[in-house]
């Protein structure tokens, strides 16, 4: 009887997601109460932007400027019990003048066996590269937007896992580290094709088995990190296919209190889709208030997508310039100019613009709690 | 149809030549640790007398959340303008206090891990440190310890 009723609040729609952000919001506290020892942290995390561009539609500007409707969202965790973490977080998301779509994120279980070994079950945010587990977090980026080749909705990345996964690390006196992350279960990767209108869809990757590797080494903020993660992409039109979509990465991460140096590069592989990117972002700041950023982002496509389409769908290559403007860490304001080449992540203004280079000026602010 | 060979690899070449040379360049930076301007306190309790600086860094980014006890450490900071958290965050933790909220804000929203308690003053961190037997915290070098224990920091 209680299984058909949480079946049936489970898949009602379209009010599936905000019932279980409110069950979400409600249970936490609940449990957290009763625990003898309650932790219950509220955080949250938002962004607005606005841009004009000179062509093709990219990040928040466009031909006739652009402004965006705003996104939020509310982190929950609690510690119900010694050893026992819970945590979700519920995204809403402006999708236009007087629409809202609410979206849980992440809702996930935690059992701290060790520093070496944790036990996470539910829907987890994917440890991939630097930044698939901040994806939506503003005031932890560098600029308004993520690099595109690596984390637009091209199919690389998925934001999170259904699944169960390790986490842990090891720390040696000497300040080298290795962190380490292991995951399987199911991944939902957003698929938008610029040049068809930004038409989005869902690809459904199942049997997934990943995992991220980071080293720490005795300088300190220097890191460098690898990851992999392999699964079957669902075709709903061949219920046998075992399509492989393999994703796989190398990372670099420096910063000090003044200056940060950050680079990847990722290839994807399936069975008609081959992709590499790469960026390096820089930073460096000028005072405790202004810092300014840039980033060098490319990314090649080649396969069925593209056959007999202009070689500019397949290409983004993004040289990007920006000076942020920190009232605090968790407010921050950004001023950016991109001069981008390819369609790959540009929607351009008519089909006959393809393979214009486009020009954007766009100013936001991230701010988090 | 024969795939299309990727030409982004002389990038991620670049971005290989690029991280060696950053690990060339930060490894010439020196860390100088400054006179200290705070102690390390732990609650009576605790057996340890000395501990290094790397693990109270561990400690204090929750790298490291046992005692070898096996009971839970519970780090607590203090506000981000107390002149002890300046000089702790410089000295051991290598990093000014923004960057350490930064840090904090991957760490929250990655769902890894929530920043150390923020104490209002020296007299609020050792009263807690007093009533929790797991608990570690810093205060200024002038601040009474009565009642805890004072760690020697070595490196």
């Amino acid at each position: 009887m209680v299984s058909s009723s949480l079946t049936y609040l489970l898949t009602m729609m379209p009010y599936r997601f905000p019932v279980l952000a409110g069950l979400a919001c409600f249970a936490l506290p609940q449990l957290a109460a009763q625990s003898s020892s309650p932790t219950v942290q509220v955080h949250g995390f938002a962004d607005w932007g606005v841009g004009h561009s000179d062509g093709g539609t990219f990040e928040f500007g466009s031909k006739r400027g652009t402004s965006s409707p705003g996104t939020f969202a509310l982190v929950l965790s609690a510690v119900p019990a010694p050893r026992i973490a819970l945590a979700t977080q519920i995204g809403f998301n402006g999708l236009g003048e007087d629409r809202t779509e609410a979206k849980l994120d992440i809702v996930f279980a935690q059992y701290h066996f060790s520093d070496k070994f944790n036990f996470n079950v539910g829907r987890v945010k994917q440890p991939f590269g630097e930044y698939t587990e901040i994806f939506d977090v503003g005031t932890a980026h560098n600029m308004l937007g993520l690099p595109h080749g690596e984390y637009d909705d091209s199919g690389m990345m998925g934001e999170v896992y259904n699944g169960v996964g390790f986490t842990g690390g090891v720390f040696a006196d000497s300040r080298w580290g290795l962190r380490y992350d292991g995951y399987v279960g199911d991944i939902a990767l957003r698929v938008t094709r610029p040049w068809a209108d930004q038409v989005e869809s869902i690809k459904l990757l199942h049997e997934v088995i990943g995992a991220r590797t980071i080293v720490e080494t005795p300088v300190d903020g220097l890191s460098f990190g690898v990851s992999i993660y392999t699964g079957h992409l669902d075709d709903v039109n061949d219920p046998d296919s075992r399509e492989r979509h393999t994703v796989v990465g190398a990372q670099a991460d420096w910063a000090n209190n003044r200056f940060g140096v950050r680079t990847e590069a990722t290839r994807r592989q399936e069975r008609n889709l081959s992709e590499s990117s790469a960026y390096l972002e820089g930073t460096a700041r000028l005072n405790p208030s202004w810092q300014l950023a840039a980033r060098l982002d490319h990314s090649q496509a080649a396969g069925a997508d593209f056959n007999g389409a202009s070689s500019s769908l397949g290409q983004h290559t993004d040289i990007a310039i920006g000076l942020n403007y920190w009232f605090a860490p968790g407010f921050v304001l950004r001023a950016e100019f991109h001069d981008v080449a390819g369609n790959r992540f540009v929607v351009p203004l008519r089909p006959q613009d393809t393979g214009r280079r486009t020009h954007v000026v766009q100013f936001g602010s991230h701010f988090s709690f | 149809m024969p795939m299309q060979t990727s030409n982004a690899f002389p990038v991620a070449r670049s971005v290989a030549i690029c991280a060696v040379v950053m690990t060339l360049v930060t490894s010439a930076s020196a860390q100088v640790a400054s006179a200290q301007a705070y102690k390390l306190i732990v609650n009576d309790a605790n057996h340890a007398s000395g501990i290094s600086s790397s693990e109270v860094a561990q400690i204090f980014m929750k790298k490291k959340t046992d005692w070898p006890s096996g009971e839970a450490v519970i780090p607590v900071d203090q506000s981000a303008n107390s002149p002890s958290r300046v000089a702790f965050s410089k000295d051991v933790l290598h990093r000014d206090v923004m960057a350490m909220k930064l840090y904090w804000q991957q760490q929250m929203f990655a769902g890894r891990a929530n920043a150390p308690d923020e104490k209002a003053s020296d007299a609020v961190v050792v009263a807690y440190i007093k009533d929790n037997p797991g608990a570690i915290g810093y205060v200024s070098s002038a601040a009474s310890t009565t009642g805890v224990k004072v760690l020697v920091i070595h490196e």
